[in-house]
Order: structure tokens, then C-alpha cells, then sequence
């Protein structure tokens, strides 16, 4: 039986993961790093994704708090081969690996979209 | 290498148009070697910012990126920058950062990234504007 706490972060993940530009989505503990859901045609890549965003995600917390600048909403590895964006929501991390070319103002905010939703 | 005796050179204020920031350029050996405006004193920021280069480049190999330009973290209360730097023969700049006010757009931190990667690659003479 799919609980109401794992339902909302699957759906979003299949509808992070259903756009032509969109390589891989997922939600993953940001504690742990390990995967909770994870859809798209590079879904093989997703523990390693997961793994290393959530330490991302963790390290900027840390960097987020020593400059008094709040909690991280949003984070992008940006490349001339595409971008990693990532966003935080509560105990979990949305990650989405974009292409060469994607709408990245649509992925932002559909990726902060899916962690309120979640929230 | 720098010494600890040695006053560490001042960014220009002008890399931020204007604007308030901060920044500062880190050595491989996780040593700060650079910087303008207030930074943190401790909170391990440095050592974070080290450990996201290593995640970044481990990243960008994993997903076939040719380089990653920059990771940019947006925060409730400001934008936080990082961008690799050229590492010079004086182990200046293996990492550039910015800190930049909430709302920067993206292109106005990538700029000042831009100016820091570029400083490091130059060199810095000390002192400030």
C-alpha cells in the first residue's frame, strides 16, 4: 500500500522525469543519499545522483548558515553540456539533470513546484 | 604558497558592480588566498565549499559533462557562487566564490564569478581599490 508520504514525492518525480529535456529526476534522503524514487531514461545513474547531490545539497547547507543567508531553496550545476538542479524538501531532495538546451526556467520552477509539494 | 605572515591581497570592490558581496578565491590546499568583503569567520564554509568542488567534478564526469562552469546555490537570504579557478604557480585560486545579495539574477553571479576566475588566472598583485 503507497502511503500519502511516498505518493506525492513519486508523482512528482514522474512528472519531473516526463519532459523531452529532462535526462533523469528523483527524490532522495538528504541525510542518507539514497534513492526514494527516481524515473528517466538515465534512471541507471540515479544512486550515484542521488549520493552525490544529497552531499551537495548538505555542503550548502552548511555554507548557506555561515553566511546567515537562510536555508538553500535552489541549486544548479551548471555546464556547457547541460545542468544538475536541486531542491530541498523537508527530509528529501529533488534532483533533475537536464540537456544540452533545456528550458531551465521551466525546470526551476517546476523543480521548486514538486518540493513545496512535497513539503 | 602563502605564509601566514603575509597580508592576504584584496579583491576589488568593483567586481560587484556596485552591488554588496562578497568573495574570495581558495587554494587546492583549502587556504583562502584572496577576498573582499565580510566573510565568515569559521562555520566550516571553506571546507564546505572544498567538499562541493570534489561532488561538482565527480558530477559533471558522472553525467559526461565535458566541465561544470559554475554551482550556484540560491538561499533565502542571498546567492552563494562557486566556480573552478586556474591554479597559478603562486597556488592561488583552485576555487573562486561569491556571495551575493538574495535575488541576484543568475547572470549578475556568473559575471562576478567570471571576474574572480579571472583574477585568479591573472595573478594578484595585494592591496585593494
Amino acid at each position: 500500500m503507497v502511503s500519502m508520504e511516498t505518493a506525492i514525492p513519486e508523482r512528482e518525480v514522474a512528472r519531473l522525469s516526463a519532459r523531452a529535456d529532462v535526462r533523469l529526476a528523483l527524490a532522495a534522503g538528504e541525510r542518507d543519499g539514497l534513492v526514494v524514487h527516481a524515473a528517466g531514461r538515465d534512471a541507471g545513474a540515479a544512486d550515484a545522483a542521488a549520493a552525490l547531490f544529497a552531499s551537495v545539497y548538505r555542503r550548502a547547507r552548511a555554507a548557506a548558515a555561515a553566511h546567515d543567508y537562510g536555508t538553500p531553496q535552489l541549486l544548479r550545476l551548471q555546464s556547457p553540456d547541460g545542468e544538475v538542479l536541486a531542491a530541498g524538501s523537508g527530509e528529501l531532495v529533488f534532483v533533475l539533470v537536464a540537456e544540452r538546451g533545456a528550458n531551465l526556467g521551466r525546470l526551476r520552477l517546476d523543480l521548486l513546484a514538486a518540493a513545496g509539494a512535497s513539503a | 604558497m602563502m605564509s601566514d605572515a603575509r597580508t592576504i591581497p584584496v579583491i576589488p570592490e568593483s567586481i560587484f558592480d556596485g552591488e554588496r558581496g562578497s568573495g574570495c578565491l581558495i587554494a587546492n590546499s583549502g587556504e583562502v588566498v584572496a577576498r573582499t568583503g565580510g566573510l565568515p569567520d569559521g562555520g566550516g564554509w571553506v571546507e564546505a565549499m572544498t567538499a562541493i568542488r570534489r561532488d561538482a567534478d565527480r558530477a559533471a564526469r558522472h553525467f559526461g559533462f565535458s566541465a561544470w562552469d559554475a554551482v550556484v546555490i540560491e538561499c533565502e537570504n542571498g546567492v552563494i557562487g562557486v566556480a573552478p579557478a586556474p591554479v597559478t604557480a603562486q597556488g592561488a585560486g583552485a576555487l573562486a566564490v561569491a556571495a551575493c545579495p538574495a535575488g541576484s539574477p543568475p547572470g549578475y553571479v556568473r559575471r562576478v564569478l567570471r571576474r574572480l576566475v579571472s583574477l585568479a588566472g591573472t595573478g594578484l598583485n595585494g592591496g585593494g581599490e
